[in-house]
């Protein structure tokens, strides 16, 4: 594959790749951090890359691994020194849409953030990107059933969540 | 979009059976209809998924970096693909080392059997009589045959000593049995 045609074919995955990788990193340097580096694996492996069928879904699986193994280390270095709990973040504000996100947003962001992991990277994957189930579970390595449920008890959970916002008043 | 099918699609969404297309068209309605009040967080919901969608990297800067990044890395590759490159030159090593061991075979044999050859001109050498005047050979049989006595006996004062030992032991280890 030449460069040009990763700059057509590949390139124009990053978006997701970035979106992905924010749910889980949950800072944005990280995130450009990780796509960066999963675009350059998928550079020095573009020789097998013909045979894959499904070449966007191998890069999100690489970005889903990637984001995991830095957290890993991220924990691991964060237990040595500083605590950090990045559930307590508020990530993804930058000035351009910090106007955009009301209260609701903030609170949403936090519920579907407060998921087991599995249920929040289905959820991304579906209700954010629009992936179909089969993609997802290609993606996360998971069958088409463990897709539906985890989809399902994320959808309930967040429902049940907006409920009792209501009650107040959003 | 009339309440009713909103209603509808809405329900099939939290019982996970809608599908892409039918979740396209919910998130549609959200994006530009007012939704009714009872909807409220819902509708933000929908909104929520929409926003984050939107969430970008910064175009330009980002594609530069990385085709910078690639370009590096290929230059990169090329060294790294040189070492892969290498079957042939595997093969090659494996051709050395057959040879090596055939070799080193071949010069062990022949270095044995030179080693006999030059054994057997020993032998032939010590057949071969040193002395001229039997009188003289005898003397010094003779002689060579006394030093060897001699220092057979002195060694075997030494084992005496041994022998004191393991008497000892044995008497020890009798008295132990009893």
């Amino acid at each position: 594959m030449s460069l040009e045609a990763f700059n057509t074919r590949v390139l124009p995955v990053k978006n997701k790749l970035y979106r992905f990788a924010l749910r889980l990193m949950g800072n944005q340097e990280e995130a450009k951090d990780v796509v960066q580096e999963v675009l350059i694996k998928v550079w020095n492996r573009r020789d097998s890359m013909h045979a894959l069928n499904n070449m966007e879904a191998w890069c999100m699986q690489i970005t889903k691994n990637l984001c995991y193994d830095r957290l890993k280390s991220k924990t691991y270095r964060t237990n040595v020194s500083l605590p950090e709990d990045r559930q307590f973040e508020d990530p993804g504000i930058t000035p351009d849409n910090e106007t955009e996100r009301s209260d609701s947003m903030k609170k949403i962001h936090q519920f579907i953030n407060q998921l087991p992991d599995k249920q929040r990277n289905v959820m991304q994957l579906r209700d954010i990107e629009g992936y179909s189930y089969k993609e997802i579970s290609e993606i996360l390595k998971i069958d088409l059933n463990q897709v539906r449920v985890s989809l399902y008890r994320a959808r309930q959970t967040v429902r049940e969540n907006l409920v009792n916002i209501n009650a107040y008043g959003l | 979009m009339d309440s009713e099918r909103l209603k509808m699609l809405l329900k099939k969404y939290w019982n996970c059976e809608t599908s892409l297309q039918e979740e396209r068209e919910i998130k549609g309605y959200f994006a530009t209809e007012d939704s009714p009040a009872s909807l409220t967080g819902t509708a933000a919901l929908f909104r929520y998924y929409d926003l984050e969608k939107k969430k970008e990297l910064s175009g330009s800067s980002f594609d530069k970096e990385i085709l910078e990044l690639l370009q590096n890395e290929s230059a990169g590759i090329k060294k790294t693909k040189q070492i892969t490159m290498q079957p042939w030159l595997i093969s090659l090593g494996k051709i050395a080392a057959a040879l090596i061991i055939v070799l080193s075979v071949v010069f062990i044999v022949q270095q044995r059997t030179s080693n006999k050859n030059s054994m057997d001109n020993m032998t032939i050498a010590l057949e071969k009589d040193t002395f001229d005047d039997p009188e003289q050979a005898y003397k010094e049989t003779m002689e060579a045959l006394m030093l060897i006595s001699k220092h057979l006996n002195e060694g075997k004062k030494q084992t005496m000593k041994i022998a004191v030992f393991s008497e000892a032991q044995q008497t020890i280890e009798e008295s132990v049995i009893n």
